[in-house]
């Protein structure tokens, strides 16, 4: 097994996820966590473009990269001194975490040598977007006019809960 | 491998290092001398009030969710769009169907005044 | 291009429908006016609940199969369609009442309860792992939203921010499982994932374990089975009551039959693998549940902790495979629906002017005040105490039973045990009702003309599977055919 462009292409992307991964958690400012998590964000994006995952890489970017992230930012903004706010002194459990996340990476890692995934037929498809929409209109009818109901509740939710007191 | 995404990755790239490059120019080039009025916020303007830390109104997360909401939507959207021709007059239906439910939803933020600032 | 069979999807798509039509009356009435959205709503699940039953009546079986098989509409999903039809029903009907006494009415509350229950109808019914997914989180963000509906209460917005955190990592385990199962069958649809992995023997037999595991993590903090009950007491005492009312019935009968169709057909062939982990979490929740149900001064909170013995009690059941137990844990979640709906319904419609009965202390003397509502609240408690003549007595039998043909006899033996402690607490809300003077004299409002409707049918349910089970039995036995 010789090493590829493509074995490079995803170190380096691994690399960006992981790493800004550790920050994100380890930060001692939320600003900087969620400023990291735009990496984090981006490394998954080049991670599913490297499986031929086109249509998921691109509503990666759009979606988190470009909507959530902004609201967590916000969320950060519209929260009373939570900017400087040292969120290190909480952490007290270090140790069970660590074993947990330990034991839960060696149970994964086992598991992923050990299973035959089931791959699909040997080729990478060039683009899936279209097939992807055939699916939303056919086979995955429901779930998607489903998606439409679960956004819209979202929606109303979020009116609900931002709406002035006196108008309750 | 993915060929076509070789330019971008190329892209990607020449961003950095142009960018590694000229701020690893300016740090060994240029001399620091730094002065009280360089210093300030504004370098040529009113010195500011406060601090720039304050909270936010409520209203800018508002906008924010609806605008995921939508950003979803678009991408939804996307691969319908492509394969729209192969499903004429029903996909419309589909499609119709998916945008009249957000259309309810958004008729209602509208009007509840969501959008008022 | 072939059709897509919309049939199975008929009465969420009505209920849907009338969601939004609801939303639309709040946005297009005046400020300060009320739309008639209680009517709207009541005729919208009706509709939806008639079709069920025409669909029900139908020749065709199984429908829904060249969806894709994302929803069907057998006999299993058109009971349980009909049961949760029937709780939105009565939840509509508590809310009117208990909003104006709240002065919260609005028609966001009637279009997320909507909302939610077009969630619940897809997941008795769903195949496929993707619609469940789907479903369960419309089920879940409209209840977040309902939870922290009343913005006077600092209770009702922390309730919301509890079962929203939670919720979102229940999700997450669910998704994750969900994920696992995939990469062993390439499928989402729970036949295919079913017949991909069956001897123990099979080198991916460690994955689907993971995937099993992961799945009943997520279902588990949806019926608050311990120990992923923690945020139950929190949210069920915090939400508005008949909020509260709606999700401690409608949750536990679309989650649990989600469990029953999932685990039942899905991963029946998986069972030795899952049944002693089922055993493990109905033990802990029918002891812990007990236990710290005695210690609560809140009858809310109390009546949260026995909701989370109670689904110890149906899980106790589901070891016995999903496909021989399906039918006592149908019959019990009706009988149990029904008194949720009661118990939280009497609890909110007492409010008035923004105040409601929280306390043992605040029923006390209630039987002089509303001798009707507290005889009503004693056969709801009766019924979840297990006492004959009512639904708790007839559900826990077949509950019990199931499992003792299982072979797990410590487990009904437990379950028994248990119901015998339930008995202090349950009577403690009859004892402060019956003998105990009111500190204040006319503290609480006279139940409205639509509660004591809901209030009614709920106690003639209980009191009608307690005396005559045969009926619903009946229709359980089919439901839990068609599983097979």
């Amino acid at each position: 097994m010789h090493f590829t462009a493509s074995d490079g292409v995803f170190l380096a992307f691994a690399a960006i996820t992981v790493g800004s991964a550790v920050v994100v958690t380890l930060a001692r400012s939320l600003i900087y966590s969620a400023f990291a998590l735009l990496f984090t964000f981006f490394g998954v994006a080049g991670l599913y473009l490297l499986l031929g995952a086109d249509f998921i890489a691109a509503s990666q970017l759009l979606i988190y990269v470009g909507g959530i992230l902004v609201l967590l930012l916000f969320g950060v903004m519209l929260t009373h001194k939570l900017y400087d706010l040292d969120l290190k002194s909480e952490v007290t459990q270090f140790a069970p975490a660590a074993i947990v996340a330990a034991g839960l990476f060696v149970v994964l890692a086992v598991l992923g040598f050990r299973t035959t995934w089931k791959i699909g037929p040997g080729r990478a498809p060039s683009a899936t977007t279209d097939e992807i929409g055939h699916l939303f209109m056919g086979q995955y009818l429901l779930p998607f006019e489903a998606a439409s109901v679960l956004l819209l509740v979202a929606l109303i939710g979020a009116a609900m809960i931002v709406r002035r007191k006196k108008e309750a | 491998m993915l060929p076509s995404y070789v330019p971008v990755l190329i892209l990607a790239l020449v961003a950095i290092g142009f960018s590694a490059f000229t701020l690893g120019l300016s740090q060994l080039l240029g001399k620091p001398r730094p002065n009280p009025a360089k210093n300030s916020v504004y370098e040529c303007g009113v010195p500011p009030i406060g601090t720039a830390r304050e909270r936010f109104p409520i209203k800018f997360y508002m906008i924010c969710m609806i605008f995921i909401l939508l950003d979803v939507d678009a991408a939804f959207l996307y691969p319908w769009a492509l394969v729209f021709r192969d499903l004429g007059v029903f996909g419309f239906l589909e499609m119709g169907a998916f945008m009249l439910l957000l259309g309810g939803g958004f008729t209602y933020a509208w009007k509840v005044g969501a959008f008022d600032w | 291009m072939n059709a897509v069979d919309l049939r199975p999807a008929y009465p969420a798509i009505i209920v849907a429908v009338t969601a939004v039509v609801v939303l639309l009356l709040q946005a297009f009435a005046g400020k300060g006016k009320h739309g008639p959205y209680v009517p709207f709503s009541l005729a919208g699940l009706a509709a939806a609940f008639l079709a069920t039953v025409m669909i029900a009546s139908s020749q065709e079986r199984g429908l829904g199969s060249h969806t894709g098989g994302a929803l069907v509409a057998d006999e299993l999903a058109l009971f349980l369609e009909a049961v949760i039809l029937g709780v939105a029903l009565l939840a509509v009907l508590l809310s009117s009442s208990y909003l104006r006494a709240t002065n919260s009415e609005r028609g966001e509350h009637y279009a997320l309860l909507l909302f939610s229950v077009v969630g619940m109808l897809g997941l008795v019914a769903v195949t496929e792992m993707i619609s469940l997914f789907v479903a369960l989180e419309i089920m879940s963000v409209a209840l977040y939203a309902l939870c922290g509906s009343r913005r006077d209460q600092v209770e009702s917005q922390e309730s919301a921010v509890k079962y929203f955190i939670t919720g979102a990592f229940s999700s997450a385990f669910l998704l994750f499982g969900i994920a696992m199962l995939y990469g062993v069958s390439g499928s989402t649809s729970l036949g295919r994932i079913g017949s991909a992995v069956t001897s123990a023997s099979d080198p991916n037999h460690g994955l689907v374990l993971l995937g099993v595991g992961l799945l009943l993590v997520g279902f588990g903090f949806k019926i608050a089975c311990v120990p992923f009950h923690m945020w139950a007491p929190d949210v069920y005492e915090g939400a508005p009551t008949t909020v509260t009312a709606f999700m401690a019935a409608g949750v536990k009968v679309a989650a649990f039959g989600a469990l029953l169709r999932v685990f039942g057909t899905g991963l029946a062939s998986l069972a030795d693998d899952w049944r002693p982990l089922v055993a493990i979490l109905a033990v802990f929740s029918m002891v812990l549940g007990n236990l710290a149900a005695l210690a609560q001064s809140s009858v809310k909170r109390m009546l949260a902790y026995s909701s989370v013995s109670h689904a110890g009690y149906l899980l106790a059941a589901l070891v016995a495979a999903p496909r021989v137990s399906a039918e006592a844990v149908i019959f019990y979640l009706v009988g149990y629906a029904a008194v949720n709906l009661g118990t939280f319904g009497a609890l909110s419609s007492l409010a008035r002017d923004g105040r409601e009965p929280v306390t043992f202390d605040h029923l006390s003397g209630l039987s002089r005040r509303h001798p009707v509502l507290a005889a009503a609240f004693t056969v709801f408690l009766i019924s979840l105490m297990g006492v004959p003549v009512s639904a708790g007595f007839v559900g826990k039998f077949y509950l019990f039973t199931a499992a003792v043909g299982a072979g797990y006899t410590p487990l009904a033996i437990v379950g028994v045990l248990m119901s015998v402690v339930s008995a202090y607490y349950y009577l403690r809300v009859v004892v402060h009702m019956y003998m105990k003077d009111a500190p204040v004299e006319d503290a609480w409002a006279p139940v409205s003309t639509t509660s004591a409707l809901a209030l009614a049918v709920s106690v003639l349910v209980v009191l009608g599977l307690g005396i005559w089970p045969a009926g619903v039995l009946a229709l359980a036995h089919a439901a839990a055919q068609s599983l097979l």
